[in-house]
């Protein structure tokens, strides 16, 4: 027999919550939120692995990373570097807008000169204690700003390319000027398969900037997984790369989240390029500053590497 | 690939029967966020066993879904006696599911009241209008156990709603009447 609670409590239910939709893309979320545990879970049997036994593979990694007879340690090590190099490729980074911020050892001075670099030439430098660099990998446009330790800000350049042309409008907020340059592009330098070391060589045109660096890099085969480790909020997947070079990597998007290499320390995000997004890239002189003749750019051919660069 | 066509298959699953499975996921849950995420987490379940599964997901989805919902309440049980002992203070707000359901329901927010089995029960039973046959083998127990705790589960009920403001009169008022609490 069906009493009046039992049909209240039917109505209630449907009534509370007859306007709830299941929201789109609820399965791919799912999916992705799988694959990263179980790569997160992977990465700390990797560490775990490592820790006990020095780095010899050990079982207990499954799954994903089929069953060859490599130690379950590369095969994850390679599975994560072959997704960060398709997550890094052009055609995924050129609709997005990557921010890096890289802070600097104390004492740095920097300034801005033609060509998008900085801490080059005859330039005049103040004391910087992080810079900040928005490019838009579809474009190659690109804005870095230098920032004191306390969040000041120094200086601020635009990089835009056109026509075979690269213009460049910089303001020194220090000391209240601004300057604007015209400048050819460079040829870009034959692609490099593999970059060693610690320099941070950012090589201009497509597949350049830190998306091709990182790329670069990991080509080396010199990075390994090595655990997970929580950036900001995101528990990344850990890999290093010999003495004082460390990746930390989003398991959802395989997107770089910080990158150490030698003394820097590079923070990223990746935006779509939207309006908004693309709105970081503007520097606006302010009235009243002195417009100044530029430096003369750096002395420095095509392919060098630079310890410290513009995005592109 | 094989994940791309899963997620495609279950997509179209959701868009045509998700709704339900959600709701239902949201009166075992308590909110509508937590809904969603027991949801995604019994998602997740079913592409781990994409391949085992032959045909409609949706009775290991909706098993998966019930048992999930039955580990979690133990998690959160387990979690709030740690924090009545960490910060007497915030166990008030964690004590409180049903914070962003809507509460005009006053039935709906005495079901979060109920033991997690019995909570389960009354939402197969009369949510998702299982018989106790159907019922007791989502849950994988006996036709007993489903008729005892349904029964329970409306005896607490019946109790809870006496001794609420809005009692078991209003419960037994007609539709007309009701709707204006909505």
């Amino acid at each position: 027999m069906t009493t009046d609670l039992e049909n209240q409590l039917r109505l209630d239910m449907q009534r509370a919550t007859r306007d709830i939709r299941v929201p789109g893309g609820l399965a791919l979320k799912a999916n992705r939120s799988r694959k990263r545990k179980t790569i997160l879970r992977a990465a700390t049997a990797a560490a775990t692995a490592t820790a006990l036994v020095g780095g010899v593979a050990i079982a207990g990694v499954t799954g994903a990373f089929g069953s060859a007879p490599t130690s379950p340690n590369a095969k994850l090590t390679a599975y994560v570097i072959e997704r960060v190099q398709r997550a890094l490729a052009p055609a995924k980074v050129d609709d997005m807008v990557g921010s890096v911020r890289t802070t600097f050892p104390p004492g740095t001075t920097l300034g801005p000169v033609p060509g998008g670099l900085s801490g080059m030439g005859g330039a005049a430098r103040w004391s910087v204690g992080y810079e900040v660099v928005w490019a838009d990998q579809g474009t190659g446009t690109s804005k870095f700003a230098g920032y004191t330790t306390g969040g000041q800000l120094v200086f601020a350049a635009e990089l835009t390319r056109a026509n075979g042309a690269a213009s460049e409008t910089a303001v020194i907020y220090r000391d209240s000027t601004w300057w604007t340059a015209t400048l050819p592009i460079p040829s870009p330098p034959p692609w490099v398969d593999c970059i060693r070391g610690d320099a941070v060589y950012l090589r201009p045109g497509p597949d350049g900037g830190w998306p091709g660096f990182i790329r670069s890099q990991l080509a080396c085969g010199a990075y390994t997984v090595v655990g997970h480790q929580v950036i900001g909020r995101v528990d990344t997947i850990k890999l290093t790369g010999g003495p004082g070079s460390t990746l930390w990597v989003d398991p959802a998007s395989y997107l770089p989240v910080q990158v150490n290499i030698g003394p820097q320390h590079m923070a990223f995000r990746w935006l779509p390029a939207t309006p908004a997004n693309l709105a970081h890239l503007n520097v606006s002189v302010p009235a009243g500053f002195q417009q100044v003749q530029p430096p003369p750019p750096p002395n420095r051919s095509p392919g060098t590497p630079a310890a410290i660069s513009g995005a592109r | 690939m094989e994940a791309e066509r899963a997620v495609a298959d279950l997509e179209l699953f959701l868009a045509e029967r998700g709704d339900n499975l959600l709701r239902a996921a949201v009166l075992l849950a308590g909110s509508r966020e937590a809904g969603e995420d027991l949801l995604q987490t019994a998602l997740e379940r079913v592409f781990s066993r994409w391949a085992a599964i032959e045909g409609n997901p949706e009775g290991y989805l909706r098993r998966t879904l019930y048992h999930l919902a039955a580990d979690r309440w133990r998690q959160q049980a387990a979690a709030r006696r740690q924090l009545r002992l960490l910060w007497p203070g915030v166990a008030a707000v964690a004590d409180d599911p049903t914070a962003d359901v809507d509460l005009r329901d006053s039935l709906v927010r005495l079901l979060m009241q109920l033991p997690r089995r019995q909570r389960a029960v009354l939402v197969a039973r009369y949510f998702e209008q299982l018989s106790e046959a159907e019922t007791a083998q989502l849950l994988g127990c006996s036709i007993g156990t489903v008729k005892s705790a349904a029964a329970r589960g409306l005896t607490r009920l019946r109790e809870l709603s006496g001794s609420s403001s809005r009692g078991l009169r209003d419960a037994a008022e007609p539709e007309s009447a009701r709707g204006q609490l909505a």
